[in-house]
Parts: structure tokens; sequence; C-alpha cells
């Protein structure tokens, strides 16, 4: 996996609060803009469900979320996101310390806490490991389905050492070896390379088979 | 007139390892006071208490216990950030008003602490860009082993490298370590266009003399070939040095005393007379002289000294310093100065290479100068394909 590089100036990006913690908010608002945050806070309604927006934006945005709110499970289903990812870095703002609640923030994706009453000097760390955390689990997960992709393109490889060996009298290491290295010549990977191969060669099969026949016709 | 009276609370540490500069701390705090108190058109009447910590972290925590008690809700002190950060919980606890007046490496922001002293925006930034345009863009960045150190180095590391420069070297030492040799050969080996110091006390001193020494022994001109730059070298460090070392070195800040113009010819008249024993006038005393008569200004306009009161009565306040216009930012309650560039000479004064056109609003976070993304390490392009 490609090491993210860490964000360390979060000048500019928007922070979407969701919470009615009274004085906790002045600090957080005034510490944010020190940061060159763009603050916005939604108080939701007592007793009723948090709402959570569905146009919130990787790499702009920072979504800070109340734990003593009534929170929903999961993020809104337009965000196709995996299990446990939220849409853009998120910070759980912590009231009550109880396991509930922190379950509640970390089913919704929180990567960082920070505790009310919100103390300034907290913001930056919270931020800091908030942003790259999302972006390391990001790339993991980018990661992750790469190479679930490429275990699902494996039989191809399989097949394609398979039509070698056959074709050109080579052994299983020497297949092998000769498209690792036709793949890093097409710069692409080797999973991909064989899947181009077997797919030229199962056309060049059945226009194969297809001549015979056309010539068995005339 | 009635005046209100403020008990004040002074933190310094005019003994122990950084006593001769939280000397010059105290020494502009206390000057501040007796004009404030003697002013007969002055609203406050100030009632200093000091306490000196003897440079030691644990006596911190108790001195400002002891103040919280006496009924004390202004403390100006501190001089290193592990003494401030020592002291910060108990201010905030007790919800008093802490006055630090240090240039520091910045990262904070708390609400109970008014910064008098210069922020990084003020003294790196500046340094860096003149550096480079004049020396090169190569640099040997040695430092003391703690966050002045670590962050000074970042910043600067990173400022060339936006820059297209480079850092050769990057070496640190225990506070209080005189034997810096081995760093000095590694110089002399790598041939910098530059040295940036974030050395303090008296590695930093040990340094300048030795390097000077080294040079020499080389036939080499220390101040042509190899010039020093520190954020942290004013009047009274020169003199720890000594006369072998203390001239041609390059220093950022805010504040020399030998800065032109009648205030500032008045604030150094003023503070030589009170105190003819030293050490003599520097930043540091300049900023502690600012923070008190901030302090005052803002208590008058307040009508009390309750601390919530003076908070929101100092955003915005300003005051006629002896290095120019300073103004409280609302923002970030960090002080607007005006950023300078000095040479050392023999005579332990500055001579001026630099002076920004207008006070510059401080960015304790870099916020507009850092890059969004740490620089990335410089990998090998190379790519073998056989």
């Amino acid at each position: 996996m490609k090491t993210p590089r860490l964000v360390q100036n979060f000048k500019g990006r928007r922070v979407v609060i969701f919470s009615s913690a009274g004085r906790s908010l002045e600090i957080l608002d005034s510490t944010l803009r020190r940061l060159g945050l763009l603050p916005e806070v939604f108080a939701s309604e007592p007793g009723k469900m948090l709402e959570l927006p569905s146009d919130l934006r990787p790499h702009q945005d920072v979504v800070l979320i109340d734990g003593d709110q009534i929170l929903p499970v999961n993020w809104p289903e337009c965000y196709d996101l995996p299990v446990g990812m939220p849409p853009c870095p998120t910070i759980g703002l912590v009231g009550t310390e109880a396991p509930s609640r922190l379950k509640a923030m970390m089913q919704l994706g929180a990567l960082a806490f920070l505790p009310k009453p919100i103390y300034a000097g907290s913001v930056f760390s919270a931020l800091y490991l908030a942003v790259n955390e999302f972006n390391r689990v990001e790339a993991l997960n980018a990661s992750v389905a790469g190479l679930m992709e490429r275990r699902r393109k494996r039989i191809h490889v399989i097949k394609a050492v398979a039509m070698l060996m056959r074709h050109r009298g080579l052994n299983e290491d020497a297949a092998y070896d000769f498209l690792r290295k036709e793949s890093m010549r097409a710069r692409v990977s080797i999973e991909d390379h064989c899947w181009i191969l077997m797919q030229t060669a199962s056309e060049g099969d059945e226009n194969r088979n297809a001549t015979p026949k056309r010539c068995r016709a005339h | 007139m009635t005046r209100i009276d403020v008990p004040l609370g002074l933190l310094f540490s005019n003994t122990g390892s950084y006593g001769t500069v939280a000397h010059t701390l105290l020494n502009g705090a206390k000057l501040a006071c007796k004009e404030i108190n003697a002013d007969p058109n002055a609203s406050v009447m100030l009632k200093p208490l000091h306490i000196d910590p003897q440079s030691n972290l644990g006596n911190y925590g108790p001195a400002v216990q002891t103040m919280l008690d006496k009924g004390i809700r202004h403390i100006c002190g501190c001089y290193t950030s592990s003494s401030r950060k020592e002291v910060i919980p108990l201010i905030e606890k007790r919800d008093a008003l802490l006055w630090y007046p240090t240039h520091y490496e910045g990262f904070e922001s708390t609400t109970n602490v008014i910064y008098t002293g210069a922020a990084p925006n003020h003294h790196i930034s500046p340094l860096i860009d003149y550096l480079f345009t004049r020396f090169g863009q190569r640099a040997f960045c040695i430092g003391s082993n703690y966050i002045w150190g670590w962050e000074s180095n970042r910043v600067l590391r990173e400022g060339l490298q936006k820059r297209g420069g480079e850092v050769l070297a990057e070496r640190y030492v225990p506070v209080g370590e005189t034997d810096l040799n081995d760093i000095i050969e590694e110089i002399l080996e790598t041939r910098p266009n530059f040295v940036f110091n974030a050395l303090i006390g008296e590695s930093s001193y040990s340094f300048f003399r030795a390097f000077r020494n080294a040079c020499r022994e080389k036939g080499i001109d220390q101040v042509a070939q190899y010039p020093v730059a520190s954020c942290n070298l004013s009047e009274p460090e020169l003199r720890a040095i000594g006369a072998d070392g203390a001239d041609g070195q390059i220093s950022s800040s805010v504040y020399f005393s030998s800065l032109p113009g009648a205030r500032n010819a008045r604030f150094v008249r003023a503070y030589q007379a009170e105190f003819p024993e030293g050490p003599v006038a520097s930043a540091e005393a300049e900023a502690a002289y600012v923070a008190i008569h901030m302090l005052a200004k803002s208590v008058a306009k307040a009508g009390t000294a309750d601390v919530q009161a003076v908070c929101q009565a100092v955003a915005g306040q300003e005051f006629d310093a002896p290095q120019g216009k300073v103004t409280i930012d609302p923002d970030t309650l960090h002080a607007s100065l005006t950023p300078r560039i000095g040479l050392s000479r023999s005579d332990y004064e500055f001579d001026l290479l630099f002076e920004a056109s207008e006070p510059v609003k401080p960015d304790p976070y870099l916020v507009s100068s850092t890059m969004t993304y740490e620089p990335a390490l410089r990998r090998s392009m190379l790519r073998a394909v056989s």
C-alpha cells in the first residue's frame, strides 16, 4: 500500500458540526477559525434522530458529531461506503463517556474523539488524527479492493500459464516468468495482462474454429 | 481618581540555566509596573508579586498555585514552552489569565493566554526568505533536543524544500550540552551555505565560540563562509558568548535595543537607569514590558480586573511599543509585531539588515504559509524492467 502523505494544514476545509454544546461550541468555532477552517453548526432537534447530510466531500469536509445526540446507525446509502467508513474525516464529541455513545460514534466512523467541554489545545491534534487516519484508511480500503480484484482475476493467470505450457512447451516457472515480464513491459498487472491474453486467445480460437466451418460450408 | 488594584504575579526564573534571559523578562515587566504605577493619569495600580522557579519545571506549578491562592488572577511569566504547558491547566482551572511574553514555536491557541512574544511567522518565516536569497539553498540545522529545536528545524526544512533548497543534516543535542566538536566537524565537511541554530542557553553560546575557533584554525572566515542564523539570539546572550564569536551572527527578532527612534531610546534609557547591573535590554524584556502595558490598558478599558472582561478588552488593543505599534489580534490573542533581521556587532548590539514595512498579523499555526501536505521524502525515480 502506498502510504498517503500527511496533511498538516487544514486551511479552507469546511467543518460541519452537529451539536448544541453551548460554550464548547464557541471555543470550537474560534479555535477552528484560528486554524483556517470554516465551521458550520447544525443543531439537531431535541428528541429527534440526527439527519446526516448526503453532500459531504471526502477531502474538503470534516464532520464533528456530538455523541450526546440520537445518532443513526449508518451514513446515507448514497455514499456507498465500506462498513465503518465515513464519507469524510469524522470526529466524535464525547460528552457522556458511556460505551453505548462511543459505539454510536464508532459506527459512524469517528476516527478521533474530542471530550466536552472542549479544550482549545486538543482541537488541532483531533483534526490531525482524523484527517490523516481517514486518508490512511481510504488508501487501505483502495489497496484491499485492488487485492480482491487481483484475486478474482487469478484464474486468468492460471489459464495463461497452462496455455503457454501447452503451446510453447515451457514449464510452470518459465511460463509465469514470461508472463510477469510481459506484464511489466505493458505496465499492467499480471492478472490484467493474462486476462487480455486469454481474451485475445479465445477470440483467436473462435476464429480458428469458425474458419474450418466456413471452409466446410464452401 | 480611584484606581483599580490589580494583583499581578510575575513568574520568571531569574536564576538557573536560563536565568539570564528570564531575568530580562522580569526586568521588562518590572519597568512597566513602575511606569504605570508612577503615572498619575493611570487608572490602574499594579501590585506585583515575583516568584522565581529557578529554571526548575517542578517549581512552576506550586508557584502558580501560591499566586492563585493569594487571589492573583493575572500572571505574566514563563520562558520555556514546557513551563508554559505546565501552568496552563492551573490557570484555566481557576479562570486566570497568563500573559506570555516569549517568542515561541507556535501551534497553541489557549483561551486563557495572551501572547505578546513573536509567533513563528514573525521570526522563522522571514529568516528563511533572507537566508535562501542571500546565501544559498543548502542548510545545516542544529538544535537543542526539545520542542523549540524540533519545530524550528521542521519549519526551516519545509520552507527550504518549498523553495527548492535542502537541509544537509539536522543534529540535536541535549539541553545544556556544550561538547559540540563532532557536529562542528560535520558542518565543515558538508560545507553548507549557512547554519541554522536552534540551540538554547549554554549549548548555543558554546557552539558560537567553538565554531568560530574551529573555522579560524582552518583559515576559514566563519562569518563570510558559514553564516549562522538564529531566532533566539538577543543582546544579553551576545555578552554570554563573549568577544570571540559574538560578532557577525544573524538574528531574527521583532526587537533589537539598537532600533532607532525616540520611543525606543526612551525605553532603553529607562531600562538602563532602572537595571544598571543588567542584563541589558532585549526582545524578551520588550515583550514583557509590552505585556504589562497591554494588561494595564485592557483593565482600564474594561473598568475591572475581571478576567473575562479583560479578555474581551484586550482584543484589538494597541500599544506604542519600543519596536513600534503592537496590536493584539482578536482572532488568536497573539500580538501583531514587526519582523526584523539583525547582524551582531562586537559591541554586543545588532545592525539592522531587514525590517518589515509594517507589523505582521500573527499566524501561530502557520496556516498561511505551511504546505498542506508534509513534504515527501525524495526517492529515486528509477524504474527497472528486465
